[in-house]
C-alpha cells in the first residue's frame, strides 16, 4: 500500500524529517466530508502509480483525529493537499480537484508524470466545477435541483464563495473564510466562479441573490452580514447551529 | 408622533440607481433612519465584476432602521430588501448589498 495513513504525531514527525530530498504529499481528510470519499481513492490511485518511486512519500492524515497537525499547517477545509520537501512547503491545494493535484505533483517530482486520465476518472461529482461544470449541455432543472441539494449538504458547514479559501476572489468571501477560521470551524466550500449553473441555480435555490452563502446542515443561514451579526450576538453560533 | 426620517446618501450627487434604491426603501419600509454608501470603487477590479457594464453603482452599503422589521429574523429582513430591489439586482447591475437592519427598539439598545 503506497499511502501511509498517519496514526500519530510522532510517526508524522519521523516520516517527514527522515529524508530531506523526498517529496512528501500530505493529504488531509475527514470521514464526513463528501468530496473526501472520492479524493481518498484518487490519492490512493496516484500513490499506487508512484509506488516504485522511492523519492515520493504519500501521507494521509485524518484531520479530525490529528488536529494538532492540521493546525500546524492551518488546514481548515478538507480535502486539503500540501506538497513539502526538506521541511519547506512547495504547494497547497484546497478542494477536490484531482487534475490540479496531479499537475502540482508532476511539477515537483523528479520521476515520470503521473497518468492524469486514470486518476481523473475518479472525479467526485461534488467538487469544484470540474466534471459537471462548463462542459455539460442543458442540465434539466430537476437534475440541477438534485445536485444543489447534495451540494448544500456535502459538509455540515458548506460555504459557497467566489474563489477558494486559499485564494478568495472577493472581499466578502475572504471575510467569511476569515470568520470561519477564527472560530476554528471545519467547512467544505464550493467555488461558484467555476460553475455558472450552480452560481445561478443557487440564487434561486436559496432565494438569495448574492454570494458568499453559508449553509449549515443543509439549511441556508445567510450571507456575510448575517453571519457577522449572528456571531456578535452569540459567540457559539456555529456550535449551536451544528448541534441543532 | 412620528420622528422625521433621516436619510443619508453617499454624496451630494448620487447616481440614478442609488436614487431608485432610496426611493423604494423609503416608500416601502418607512424607515426612521436610512444611510446608504456606495462602495463600488473598492470592487471595480475584482474578478467577480470584471467585464461588467456597471462598475460605478454596483456595491452598496445600507443601514436601515424601520419597524417593518419587527418580528422578522435576519434572513427574512434581508430577503425583504432583496425583493424590493429585485430590478436593481437582476437588471441594473447591482452586485452586492451590505445590510444592517434594525427595528427602532433594537437601535436603542
Amino acid at each position: 500500500m503506497a499511502v501511509i495513513e498517519i496514526q500519530s504525531e510522532a510517526q508524522f514527525s519521523e516520516l517527514t524529517k527522515s529524508d530531506p530530498s523526498k517529496l512528501i504529499a500530505l493529504y488531509f481528510h475527514t470521514p464526513w466530508a463528501g468530496p473526501c470519499k472520492t479524493m481518498n481513492s484518487v490519492f490512493k490511485t496516484l500513490a499506487d502509480s508512484k509506488a516504485a518511486d522511492p523519492t515520493i512519500l504519500f501521507l494521509s492524515i485524518n484531520a479530525d483525529d490529528l488536529s494538532e497537525i492540521s493546525e500546524v499547517f492551518e488546514v481548515s477545509a478538507v480535502p486539503y493537499f500540501i506538497l513539502i520537501r526538506n521541511s519547506t512547503i512547495l504547494k497547497e491545494l484546497s478542494g477536490a480537484d484531482p487534475k490540479e493535484f496531479i499537475n502540482a505533483l508532476n511539477q515537483f517530482s523528479n520521476s515520470a508524470p503521473a497518468a492524469v486520465a486514470a486518476a481523473a476518472k475518479e472525479e467526485a461529482p461534488i467538487n469544484n466545477g470540474v466534471g459537471n461544470g462548463a462542459g455539460d449541455v442543458s442540465e434539466s432543472e430537476e437534475a440541477l435541483d438534485e445536485r444543489l441539494k447534495k451540494l448544500t449538504a456535502a459538509a455540515p458547514i458548506m460555504l459557497f464563495m467566489k474563489g477558494s479559501p486559499s485564494s478568495p476572489q472577493c472581499g466578502f468571501s475572504r471575510q467569511m473564510v476569515a470568520i470561519l477560521r477564527e472560530h476554528q470551524v471545519r467547512f467544505g466550500f464550493f467555488d461558484i466562479l467555476k460553475d455558472d449553473s450552480v452560481r445561478q441555480g443557487l440564487k434561486k435555490f436559496s432565494d438569495w441573490p448574492t454570494f458568499p452563502q453559508l449553509y449549515i446542515n443543509g439549511e441556508f443561514q445567510g450571507g456575510l452580514d448575517i453571519i457577522k451579526e449572528s456571531i456578535e450576538e452569540d459567540d457559539q453560533f456555529f456550535e449551536r447551529a451544528l448541534a441543532a | 408622533m412620528s420622528n422625521p426620517s433621516t436619510i443619508i446618501k453617499s454624496s451630494d450627487a448620487p447616481g440614478p440607481i442609488e436614487e431608485s434604491i432610496v426611493e423604494k426603501l423609503v416608500n416601502n419600509l418607512n424607515p426612521s433612519y436610512l444611510k446608504i454608501a456606495n462602495d463600488s470603487s473598492k470592487h471595480a477590479h475584482h474578478a467577480g465584476i470584471r467585464g461588467a457594464t456597471n462598475v460605478t453603482e454596483s456595491h452598496f452599503r445600507i443601514e436601515v432602521i424601520s419597524n417593518e422589521f419587527e418580528g422578522k429574523n435576519m434572513p427574512t429582513r434581508h430577503r425583504l430588501i432583496y425583493s424590493l430591489l429585485d430590478d436593481e439586482l437582476k437588471n441594473k447591475g447591482v452586485h452586492a448589498l451590505q445590510m444592517k437592519t434594525k427595528t427602532e427598539t433594537e437601535s436603542k439598545k
